[in-house]
């Protein structure tokens, strides 16, 4: 066992003082064994850990069965109310956009209709 | 440390009373390391027990109750690694000086001749330490592993999973400064 250490040890070199500073290194480091309650205070901390993880658990859970509820909730108000259906069809909504304005800016007054037009070009023609 | 397949398989199977003989029967050694590896007694326990306890909740994890051994070195040598992460006490070593280390040396050579006592045993400890300072906590671990525990580039590519190449370059490049801080403590001492 000695010898495999000292092979290992040797394996990618390194100076001879400092090999043996690690040896005595080894040998400087105490071999405690634990105290008598070492036993009693692994269990304690493991039954610790048990009851965070089964608190973090629970609380996952209610988490989780919550965020359940308001989903069906919210999905259920959203599908009893259904959307108005438009009043006026898609067309009347468009011919009303396009206002008196637009004609205007053409030169074409929907009051007076293509009338108004011709008229306002024959003067031109006159001066 | 040669533990029994049969009762680490019965500790998987969620035995209590097979854990605790798995602990009896690797407590020791585990004590042993830790203690190397963190190298302050008064918290080798604590750190041990850091140990068992992720044994106990990973051991569902472990593929093959062979690989135990290697399993247990992996969660030792982690337990270190956060000890010594949340520990000032690397911190504080730094800041010591060379003197220092001058003076602990030669206290180390002289506790040597008078008969290895105690005292000549913490000197060459905080000898050690002093110069694992100048190392990253990751390194220092991995050349005590190397040159404390003995372990082969093998072991240790098992225990990091990293590669052959790699780890030599990292312990390479750790012996280096360890090395230039232990010539540069042996010439202030011979001044």
């Amino acid at each position: 066992m000695r010898e495999k250490m000292q092979e290992n040890m040797q394996e990618d070199g390194g100076s001879p003082e400092l090999t043996a500073l690690w040896g005595s290194y080894r040998k400087a480091c105490p071999e405690t064994d634990a105290q008598p309650n070492f036993m009693p205070g692994l269990w304690q901390r493991i039954e610790e850990r048990r009851k965070k993880e089964a608190w973090i658990f629970r609380w996952a859970n209610a988490f989780a069965a919550t965020a359940a509820v308001v989903a069906l909730v919210s999905g259920a108000m959203f599908y009893s109310k259904p959307a108005p259906v438009p009043q006026r069809a898609y067309i009347e909504k468009l011919t009303e956009e396009i206002n008196e304005d637009y004609f205007l800016a053409t030169g074409y007054s929907a009051r007076y209709g293509k009338l108004a037009y011709v008229n306002a070009a024959l003067e031109e023609v006159e001066k | 440390m040669n533990v029994d397949p049969q009762l680490v398989e019965r500790a998987q199977s969620g035995d209590d009373a097979a854990f605790n003989e798995l602990v009896q029967a690797c407590r020791k050694r585990v004590m042993g390391i830790v203690g190397r590896l963190i190298g302050r007694p008064e918290d080798v326990e604590d750190v041990a027990q850091d140990v068992f306890l992720r044994l106990y909740y990973s051991l569902g994890q472990l593929s093959s109750p062979e690989m135990f051994d290697r399993w247990l070195y992996r969660l030792t040598v982690n337990a270190a690694y956060d000890y010594m992460r949340k520990s000032k006490r690397r911190k504080e070593s730094r800041m010591a000086d060379l003197s220092e280390a001058q003076v602990v040396m030669a206290d180390a050579s002289a506790g040597e001749r008078a008969g290895k006592t105690e005292e000549a045993r913490a000197t060459i400890r905080d000898f050690v330490h002093w110069l694992l300072s100048g190392v990253s906590e990751d390194d220092r671990i991995l050349l005590l592993l190397k040159e404390v525990e003995g372990l082969s580039i093998k072991e240790l590519e098992e225990i990091y999973g990293a590669n052959e190449s790699a780890l030599k370059v990292r312990l390479f490049r750790a012996r280096q400064r360890v090395m230039k801080a232990f010539e540069k403590s042996q010439r202030n001492r011979d001044i």
